[in-house]
Parts: structure tokens; C-alpha cells; sequence
């Protein structure tokens, strides 16, 4: 049974890292060959399940009981994209971790993470799931202490915010293996039948476990240890964990609990519910990221803003939402992953990811411009690139809510698109900041990262065309549909990827010939006469576009507005820009800090509560006497005098 | 089946106990080998005595001198079993690792160990004696033992917890006594077996509560719950560690749930059908214990006393679980009092370690250990694991089966405050995480060494039993925990297999 590919899926990798990390000078040698050996059997997995039929494989049998590994086309998809991106970020890190604190740790655990990762996505039922499930959680305790400054801090509030919401599902589990036990198994994680969504319990269970899901995947409001791992952690650790697997696994449960386990589609309140979290993540999140001044901190608040789309999209219960916020989970796992990589390779150089230290690089830095470029643009749901696409179906999912009958579908629906305006406008910030505007001098000598470094972001970036442009030929019919158990979807709306991309490259193409032509015509300067003498060229001649209307401003009324409008009063951007620092402003002061005064209040309760407790445990030895007497008198009273 | 090995549990401490002295006048050191040879052989034993057990499926009995029922009886089934094995090796452990811990003394190297095999000794003949007179003696055999050892550092305050726990301790020992001499004065016998059969002649009357009552009031006592448990806290907190773990590991779920339980379900017959009052008693004490020793021990500022102060929610823990009454919840206890003997055991001898290296034990002036003690480190962090309940530890699986038992009884609020403070505990277990070991800040108080070999080793013996129970659950619950759990619950079926056996 142990050469069996679902066991060598998480041994493998396992075993790897641990050799890897016993023999330090092998290190990179036997990490690589433990992603790819995973690789290649995802590879492997992946085609076998195109079949169609699942694989199972039992693992312990008791009496009626059996606990096991299962793959089917969802899990197979799945999969290949965690071993994917796993290898594409170590091979990224061979060069960035070098000569970096702990980097034997980071190996070791990023490797276990691939063999748990992997554990979780092949279980077939709730208990095997969360026995990988549990252990990703140690996991992630032990590798975000790596990395500078107060790590432990990081480590800490990771633990206690997913250890929570793991208590929460297992909790969950207990109840459905409670309320639904049926000889034959564990709570299997694909039944032949759905379970039924209306009975409390069972609606209990749901949600219990759909809060571990949500904590995974970073929905708000269990999100807040992804921004501060943001401060610690090494790129590396930010690319593998919250931008692509912890995505990769949370919203895999979210797709088994919706679609495969129970039917979420029968299930009004519970869609309201998921779509509300959706659409808040969305909202907030990118309001806190518009007004961040670190790279990282930035990145990881769209981090947790892009799982808003998801879960929207999940939450609809609509096959095209569903589909499309799997799509946009495998979208955002690929733009966000480029995104971070790409950003590391800028913080490699400058060794500060603070925004007002940046500037100019795109010049010095072509390559990782440019596929920094392209996944912002995939990212801000530009078309034809894929984040436009899985968005875009998102919406319809939404839309189409709103012809059953839900009033609240518009709402969701601007939130959904505000947030992507917004996406855009902080994107347009960072590349600005990072790549255009002025170079501090401190940056003259950066150069272009090698190979290993440029090579991971550039191939995702490539992927955010190649998913956009061929969305139905490759992502949706090869990946996304036979992964759900909806046969055929229906888009409705024209949007054709290929002719509009064929399109834009024309528009680009005559853009450029615009801009050709526009160099070629050089301004002409005449000879400037006064009272019929001519006057040489000079610096008070030369009329600045901007000052061509200043006489306007010596106009009563209409003058004083315009000086107020030159300082920006009425640019639309900074009055939006404003009124969402306002809002993020208050998000911040009153809820994120109500919520913190109210966790720091409970425990201080809980200290002072405990300290008075202390306090009554004078070392008297009579007072502790008569508590004796206390609980004696009480026993009798209970027990004998009833 | 008759087990000749059983008086072998008592003479074998006994006779070590009494060759320390003796032969330590030739050469100091036969104390250490003594004693870890004794706890070792006691361990072999244990171990013999469950394969027997296990592989004959009838429990072992020996009747000393062969006079029955008014003799002296020794028993030994599945739960004696389960609670050896825990006596013998975390007492295996803490000799192992006293024989460098007592550096730290001056002298009366074999006052401590003759005192540690007369605790290992009472605690043995307890979990084997089949007669009520004869558990007494025990209980107070290896009570005295401990008072004496909480003192043995001699210090005003160790001496001062000592007397405090003395005379507390003394008090339940009296209540218990008092109990005792009651069921003597109306059923004339204390053979546990036919002492069931005369009770369940009585029926339900008035003297049957008012016993029990007694007896409950005795070992509430000598557990530390919740208002009895003013003693344990000091008394935890002053003594060697070694005997600390001893003390917290085994003692009180030796001489207070074993006992107890021993009595209530197998001698009293009690069952969550026919007497709910009992089981909601111990649900509601057993609930304020695991709270409120929980939310003490999230003030304390002393690395041993945060301990101790969990010791007490933790038997919360396992007193809720007997109270849920259904097989889970007694199987979950039991798993409990395996996990947290490894588990608390691992954490005192950690903190042994730290105050021995670093001459202090106040988590706020501890730094950064992390480099320097990485074993003691990681011991902590895995045993810390194991008491919050995450998985794949041994705690993980008590605190599930528990939560299970509750379910499965429909004590929804009880599953989740079970859950709740799983959350709490890992609170307060990561802050010393958190403030000992990994904090990296330049303090006048640190270690550069690890603690010696001999104290890892027995550190590290814990936590590997902690991950191995862990993960083979599987065969710990059917070979161990299970057969225990369904002695219990078959109550007193256990009359009939000892006087028809």
C-alpha cells in the first residue's frame, strides 16, 4: 500500500524535507526533487482522473467505520495546481533564501505543507481531512516564526485565530458524525446523496465547518493574522501560504461543502449569509489596502479582498457563480502568487518594501515589471486577462440571484464592482510607486533579478493571458467544469476573449504608430518680434502648457474655484481617495479597534477575574478550611439532604 | 487467573525503599541506582501484568496467605492496568531525571529517593488492593510520603505549603476514614466485592447517599477540586520538581478519580440511569474546576504555579468526562489521565530544567531559552500541544472523545465549553512559549547550557509517549483505555468475577 501514488503524494514530499532537512548541504537538491516527484504524480493523478470515475483507496478499516483517500476530478484539479505553485516558489526561493536566517526550517516545512496540502485535498471523509487539516496548522505555527522581527507575535495570532476556527470545525464534524452516523463511514466528503440543509443541527454543522473553510481561505473577519504576517514573514513564505494553497484548500472545502456535501442552492438564508461575507471581505479589504505604505501589507490585503469574489461567487449557489468563483480562486491564486514574487524580487534589490523608498525601476527591472504588469492589470479584472473573466461570472451568478427574487442582489453586485474600481485604483498606485515616477538615488545600482528569480513570476504572468484569452477552451471545459457536477453552464452575454484580445492588440498597434508619429512631429519655434524688433530666444518666452489659461483665474468667483480646484478640491479621484480613507479610517478606528478593545477586554476580564481569584488565596490556612467546609456542606445538601 | 506477581508491586518499592538507606551509607550514588532500578523493574512489571491481563481477558487476583474475603486482596484488571502503567512510568521518569535535578540540594540524596519509593509504593498498593481498609492505608502511605517531600527543600515557604497541604490533606484522610468506619459499622465486612453485594442488598436509603457524600468529600480532597483545592496549588508549586510531576501527574488522579471511581461505580454500583444526581454533581463541580483553574492559571506570572493552577482545570476535565457517564465520556477520562500524567509530567520536568539552568522560575524575568535549552524548548511546546488538544497528541484524542461523550448525551454547552477552553489553555501555555523561550532580549537571567543529558532523556521519554499515544489512538482505545473504561461501566459485574473467580 505504501507505493501507492495517493501515499507518495504525502510521503514523498515529507520524506524529502526531512532529508533535506538532516543533510543542510542537500537542502535545494532534495526540496526540488520532493516538488517534483510531487508533480509528477499530480501530473499523473490529474489525467487519470480526467476519467471520470473516482479512486478510491481505504486506509483504516473498523468494523463499519473506514476512514480514506479518494480521487476525483475536483481533487485532481486541485492537486496539480498546489504542486505547481509550490514548485514554482521554491524554485524561486533557492536564490531568494539564500544566506537567510532558518532557511533549513522554511525547506522542511514548506515541504511538509506540500504533503499535507496534498493529504487534505485526496481525503475522503471530514475525519481523515482534518487529521491533514490539523497538522497544516502546526505547520504554519512553525513557519511563520521565521523571518524578521517579532515572528513569535505573528506565529502566535495565527495559531489562536485558525486554531479557533479549527475547534469551530471540529466541533462541526462531531455534530454531523453525531446527527448523520450511518454505518459505512466517517462523514464521507462526497456522498452519493447531498445532506439535508434545513434540520438546526445539520445547518449548525454546515456553518461550523464552512467558518474553518472561510478562516482558511482569509474571509473576514479571521483574516487579520495574513496582513500581519505580511510585517514578518519572508516573500516566499506570503506566496506559498495566504496567496496560493491557503486559498487552493479553503475554498476546495467551501466547493465540497456547497456543492458536493449539502446543496447550498436550497438554502436561501445561508447564500444571503455567504454572499454578505463575500461582498464585505471585498469591500473592506481594499479599503484597508488603499491605504497601506508597505508593498507586502498592500499585497496581503488584496489577499484577503480577492476571497470576497470567491466566496461571493460560491455563495450564489448559481452554477455559473459557483464555477466562476472556483475560477477566480485558481485566477487569483496565479496573479496574486506572481504578484508577491514579483514584488520580492523589487524587495530583494532594495531591501524595503516601504512605497516611499521605491520608484523607477521598471527601466532597471524589465522583466519583473513586466509580469508585475500583467498580473496587477489580471488582478484589477482588465480584459482580456483571466481575473476579467472569473469576475465577470461572478456577476452573472449575482445577476442571476437577482432573477429568483433576492432583493439584496444589487447591493453584492456594486460592492463586487466598487471593489474592483478600487483594485484599480491601488494598483495603479503601487506600480506607479514601485516601477514609474522618480528613482531614489539609493537605487541606481539595482539590477534585474537571475533567472531563478524573474523566470516563476514571468511563467504566471504568461498563465494570466493564456487563462483569459483561451477561458473556454482551456480553464472552464479542461478545469473548472469537470471538477464541479454541473454538466454544461450557461453564460449568457457576448464576450468573446479571443476577437477582443485580437482587437486590442490592433488598438494597441495603432497606439504605438500614434506615438511613433507624435515623436516624429517636433514643435516649431518662430521668431518672436516686438514693436519690429526681433528678440532672441528666451527662458520668458517659453509658454508652459499649464499656464494657458491663467488669465482665467484673475476672473471673480469662477477664479477662486478654479485655485481651489488646482489644489484638487474637485478631482473626483481624490474626493473618492478621501472618502475611502474616511471609511477605512473608521473601519480601522471603529471596528478593527471596537473588535480589539473588545478581545483585549475579555481578557483582561478574564486576567483580572483570575486575579481576584488569586488575590482571595491569601495563604490563610482557616479561610481555606472553611472553603472546605463550604463545598462539604454543599455535597450533603446535594447529595444526601435532597 | 492468579496472579502471583501482584504483591510484587508493593514489596518491590518496599524493598527498595529500604535498601536506599542502607546502602547509600557505602557509597551515595547506589541511591540514584536503586531507585531508577526499582522504578524500572516496577515498570517491567506493569507492563508484564497488562499483557496478561490483555492477552488472558480475565483479571489477575491473589489472595495473601489464601484466606478469602477476610483476607488481605489484591486485584488486577484492565483500569488497574491503565493506572499502573501511568504510576510506573512517569515515576520511572522522575527518578531517572532526579538523579541530576538533586545537584541542586545539598545532601539527603537518599532521604528524597526512600521517600520516592514509599510514594511509588502507596500509589501501587492502592491501584491493586481489592479491600477498602487496605486502599486507606495506602492513600495515607503515600500522602505522608508526599508531604514530607513538598518539604524537602526545607525553605520557609516549602515547609509553610507543606504543613498547609499536611493538615488539608489529613482532613479529607479523616473524612475518608470516617466514611469508611460507617459502611464498616453496618455491613461488618471491607472486601470490596462482597462489600457490593451487602450495599445493593441495602438499596437507595438515606445512609447509602450520606456515604457517599462522605467518602466524596475525602477525595475531592485529595484531587483538588474546586473548593477542596486550596492546598494544591502551593504545595505543587513548592515541591522538587520531579515530585511535582509526581504529584500532578499521578497523585491526585491516583488516590482521587481512581479511587473514587473505583468505589463509586464498581462498590456503589452508580450509573447515569439510576443515580443522575451523582453524575451531575461531579458535571458541576468539574465544570467550575475546569474554569476557574483555567482563568488562575492565565494570571500567574511563576512558571510552576501557572502549572499547578492547570493541573486543577484539568482535572476539571476529567471529572466533567466521568460525569457525562456514557462509554465515550469514560473512555475520554481515562485517555485524559494518560495524557495529562505525559503531558503535565513533560511540563514540570521542563520547568525543572529552566529553574535549574537559570536559578528562576518568574516567566518575566526568563528570556529567549529558546537557543541555548532547545531540547527543554521543545519538550514544552509538544507537551503544550498535547493539553490544548491539538492534533495529532495524545490530549487531541481525550478532549475528542470527550467532546463526542458530550454530544452523544446531548450536553451541547458542555462540548463547547470543553472546546472553549482547550482555547484557553493553549492562551496560557504559548504565554510561557512565548515569554521563556522565544522573546529574544538581553536579561541577567539565562542559560548558556542545556540541562544535563539524563534530565532530556526523561523529558524526551514523556513526549515521544505523548506523540506515540497520539497517534497509534487506535490500539491505546482498544487494548488499554477501552477494556478500563468497560470495567467501570459494567459495575458491579466486577463482585462476580471476584468472588466467582
Amino acid at each position: 500500500m505504501l507505493a501507492h501514488p495517493f501515499i507518495l503524494m504525502v510521503l514523498v514530499p515529507a520524506v524529502a524535507g526531512l532529508l533535506g532537512y538532516l543533510i543542510g548541504r542537500l537542502r535545494n537538491e532534495f526540496s526540488f526533487i520532493g516538488t517534483v516527484a510531487s508533480l509528477y504524480y499530480a501530473i499523473r493523478l490529474f489525467l487519470l482522473s480526467r476519467s471520470g470515475e473516482p479512486i478510491e483507496l481505504t486506509i483504516l478499516a473498523i468494523g463499519n467505520i473506514t476512514a480514506g483517500l479518494r480521487l476525483d476530478q475536483l481533487s485532481g484539479f486541485i492537486l496539480l495546481f498546489i504542486s505547481i505553485f509550490t514548485t514554482l516558489i521554491l524554485f524561486y526561493s533557492f536564490r531568494y533564501m539564500r544566506g537567510r536566517e532558518s532557511t533549513r526550517g522554511f525547506y522542511l516545512y514548506s515541504l511538509l505543507i506540500l504533503g499535507f496540502a496534498n493529504g487534505v485535498v485526496l481525503a475522503a471523509d471530514l475525519v481523515t481531512l482534518f487529521f491533514f487539516w490539523g497538522g497544516l496548522l502546526l505547520l504554519l505555527y512553525a513557519i511563520l516564526l521565521i523571518g524578521r522581527g517579532e515572528t513569535f507575535r505573528t506565529a502566535r495570532k495565527a495559531l489562536l485565530l485558525v486554531g479557533l476556527s479549527d475547534f469551530a470545525m471540529l466541533l462541526g464534524i462531531v455534530i454531523l458524525i453525531v446527527r448523520t452516523f450511518v454505518p459505512g463511514g466517517w462523514i464521507d466528503l462526497a456522498p452519493r446523496v447531498p445532506l439535508p440543509l434545513y434540520d438546526p443541527a445539520m445547518i449548525a454543522g454546515f456553518v461550523l465547518i464552512a467558518a474553518g473553510a472561510l478562516a482558511k481561505a482569509g474571509a473576514m473577519p479571521l483574516h487579520t493574522w495574513i496582513p500581519t504576517a505580511a510585517e514578518t514573514a519572508p516573500v516566499p513564505v506570503l506566496a506559498l501560504i495566504p496567496a496560493a494553497l491557503d486559498k487552493l484548500l479553503g475554498i476546495y472545502l467551501l466547493i465540497r461543502l456547497t456543492v458536493y456535501m449539502f446543496d447550498i442552492a436550497s438554502n436561501m438564508v445561508l447564500r444571503n449569509v455567504l454572499m454578505a461575507i463575500g461582498a464585505g471581505t471585498i469591500l473592506f479589504a481594499v479599503m484597508m489596502a488603499l491605504v497601506q505604505k508597505r508593498m507586502m501589507k498592500l499585497l496581503a490585503f488584496h489577499a484577503v479582498s480577492q476571497v470576497g469574489y470567491m466566496v461571493l461567487g460560491i455563495g450564489t449557489g448559481i452554477p455559473v457563480g459557483i464555477a466562476g468563483g472556483l475560477f477566480h480562486m485558481l485566477n487569483n491564486a496565479v496573479y496574486k502568487t506572481g504578484l508577491f514574487l514579483a514584488g520580492g524580487s523589487v524587495e530583494h534589490w532594495a531591501k524595503t518594501d516601504e512605497l516611499e523608498k521605491l520608484g523607477g525601476l521598471a527601466r532597471q527591472m524589465p522583466l519583473s515589471f513586466v509580469s508585475f504588469l500583467v498580473c496587477a492589470l489580471a488582478i484589477a479584472g482588465v480584459p482580456p486577462l483571466n481575473g476579467f473573466f472569473s469576475k465577470w461570472m461572478v456577476y452573472q451568478g449575482v445577476l442571476a440571484v437577482g432573477t429568483e427574487g433576492n432583493r439584496l442582489f444589487p447591493v453584492f453586485l456594486v460592492a463586487a464592482m466598487f471593489g474592483s474600481v478600487l483594485t484599480l485604483a491601488s494598483f495603479l498606485k503601487l506600480l506607479h510607486a514601485l516601477f514609474l515616477g522618480q528613482r531614489p538615488a539609493q537605487l541606481e545600482r539595482v539590477r534585474e533579478v537571475p533567472l531563478t528569480m524573474w523566470l516563476p513570476p514571468f511563467s504566471l504572468a504568461l498563465a494570466c493571458v493564456v487563462f483569459g484569452v483561451f477561458a473556454y477552451q482551456l480553464s472552464l471545459r479542461g478545469l473548472i467544469i469537470p471538477g464541479l457536477k454541473f454538466h454544461e453552464l450557461s453564460l449568457s452575454g457576448v464576450w468573446s476573449p479571443i476577437p477582443a484580445s485580437l482587437l486590442l492588440l490592433a488598438a494597441l498597434g495603432v497606439g504605438a504608430v500614434l506615438y511613433l508619429l507624435s515623436v516624429a512631429v517636433k514643435p516649431q519655434a518662430g521668431r518672436t518680434f516686438v514693436g519690429g524688433e526681433q528678440i532672441g530666444y528666451s527662458e520668458e518666452s517659453r509658454v508652459p502648457g499649464t499656464a494657458f489659461y491663467s488669465s482665467v483665474k484673475h476672473m471673480p468667483i469662477i477664479g477662486e474655484l478654479l485655485i481651489f480646484g488646482e489644489r484638487g478640491a474637485f478631482d473626483l479621484y481624490n474626493w473618492l481617495v478621501g472618502i475611502f480613507r474616511v471609511i477605512g479610517y473608521v473601519f480601522r478606528e471603529g471596528v478593527d479597534r471596537a473588535l480589539k478593545a473588545l478581545v483585549e477586554f475579555i481578557g483582561r476580564l478574564i486576567y483580572y477575574f483570575g486575579l481576584g481569584l488569586s488575590r482571595i488565596h491569601t495563604g490563610n490556612l482557616p479561610l481555606y478550611l472553611s472553603w472546605v467546609f463550604l463545598g462539604a456542606v454543599i455535597f450533603y445538601l446535594l447529595l444526601f439532604l435532597r | 487467573m492468579e496472579g502471583r506477581i501482584l504483591p510484587l508491586f508493593v514489596a518491590i518499592p518496599l524493598a527498595g525503599a529500604f535498601l536506599v538507606p542502607l546502602l547509600s551509607k557505602l557509597w551515595t550514588r547506589f541511591a540514584d541506582l536503586i531507585a531508577s532500578i526499582t522504578s524500572a523493574l516496577l515498570l517491567g512489571v506493569s507492563v508484564y501484568g497488562w499483557l496478561m491481563v490483555n492477552a488472558g481477558g480475565m483479571p489477575l487476583h491473589y489472595w495473601v496467605g489464601g484466606w478469602r474475603i477476610i483476607g488481605i486482596a489484591m486485584w488486577f484488571d484492565a483500569l488497574t492496568a491503565l493506572i499502573v502503567l501511568i504510576i510506573n512510568i512517569v515515576g520511572f521518569c522522575a527518578s531517572v531525571y532526579s538523579i541530576r535535578y538533586l545537584d541542586r540540594y545539598t545532601g539527603g540524596r537518599w532521604k528524597f529517593f526512600t521517600l520516592l519509593l514509599l510514594l511509588i509504593a502507596g500509589l501501587n498498593g492502592l491501584a491493586i488492593s481489592g479491600d477498602l481498609f487496605n486502599m486507606f492505608v495506602f492513600i495515607e502511605i503515600s500522602a505522608i510520603a508526599s508531604y514530607a517531600l513538598v518539604a524537602f527543600g526545607t525553605e520557609e515557604e516549602e515547609v509553610e505549603a507543606a504543613f498547609k497541604y499536611m493538615v488539608l490533606g489529613e482532613v479529607g484522610g479523616a473524612v475518608l476514614l470516617f466514611g469508611i468506619a460507617l459502611i464498616y459499622a453496618r455491613a461488618s465486612t471491607l472486601n470490596l466485592a462482597h462489600l457490593s453485594q451487602v450495599l445493593a442488598g441495602f438499596g437507595r436509603t438515606p445512609f447509602y447517599w450520606f456515604v457517599i457524600a462522605t467518602l466524596l468529600i475525602g477525595f475531592a480532597i485529595k484531587m483538588g477540586m474546586e473548593p477542596f483545592h486550596a492546598w494544591l496549588a502551593d504545595a505543587h508549586f513548592s515541591a522538587p520538581a520531579p515530585i511535582s510531576a509526581m504529584l500532578s501527574g499521578v497523585f491526585i488522579k491516583v488516590t482521587g478519580v481512581y479511587a473514587m471511581s473505583r468505589l463509586m461505580f464498581n462498590v456503589f454500583g452508580v450509573s447515569r440511569a439510576e443515580t443522575p444526581a451523582f453524575f451531575n454533581l461531579l458535571i458541576a463541580f468539574g465544570a467550575v474546576s475546569m474554569v476557574l483553574g483555567g482563568l488562575l492559571a492565565y494570571t500567574q506570572n511563576d512558571y510552576k504555579r501557572l502549572l499547578a493552577y492547570s493541573s486543577i482545570s484539568q482535572i476539571g476535565y476529567i471529572l466533567v468526562a466521568l460525569g457525562i457517564g456514557n462509554f465515550w465520556g469514560i473512555a475520554g477520562a481515562l485517555f485524559h489521565i494518560l495524557a495529562h500524567a505525559l503531558g503535565k509530567g513533560t511540563l514540570f520536568l521542563a520547568s525543572g530544567s529552566v529553574e535549574r539552568q537559570t536559578g528562576t522560575r518568574n516567566l518575566e524575568q526568563l528570556k529567549g531559552l529558546e537557543k541555548t535549552m532547545p531540547a527543554t524548548t521543545w519538550s514544552h511546546i509538544l507537551a503544550s500541544f498535547s493539553m490544548a488538544g491539538l492534533p495529532p497528541f495524545a490530549g487531541f484524542f481525550s478532549k475528542l472523545f470527550i467532546i463526542i461523550g458530550a454530544i452523544a448525551a446531548r450536553m451541547y454547552w458542555l462540548a463547547f465549553l470543553a472546546a472553549l477552553f482547550s482555547a484557553v489553555t493553549l492562551g496560557y501555555l504559548t504565554k510561557v512559549v512565548n515569554m521563556a523561550f522565544f522573546v529574544k532580549q538581553n536579561s541577567s537571567v539565562t542559560s548558556t547550557r542545556e540541562a544535563p543529558g539524563l534530565m532530556v532523556l526523561a523529558m524526551l521519554v514523556l513526549v515521544v509517549l505523548t506523540v506515540a499515544v497520539g497517534v497509534g489512538f487506535r490500539g491505546v482505545l482498544d487494548h488499554l483505555v477501552g477494556p478500563a473504561a468497560r470495567v467501570l461501566l459494567n459495575g458491579l459485574e466486577y463482585a462476580r468475577l471476584v468472588l466467582g473467580g
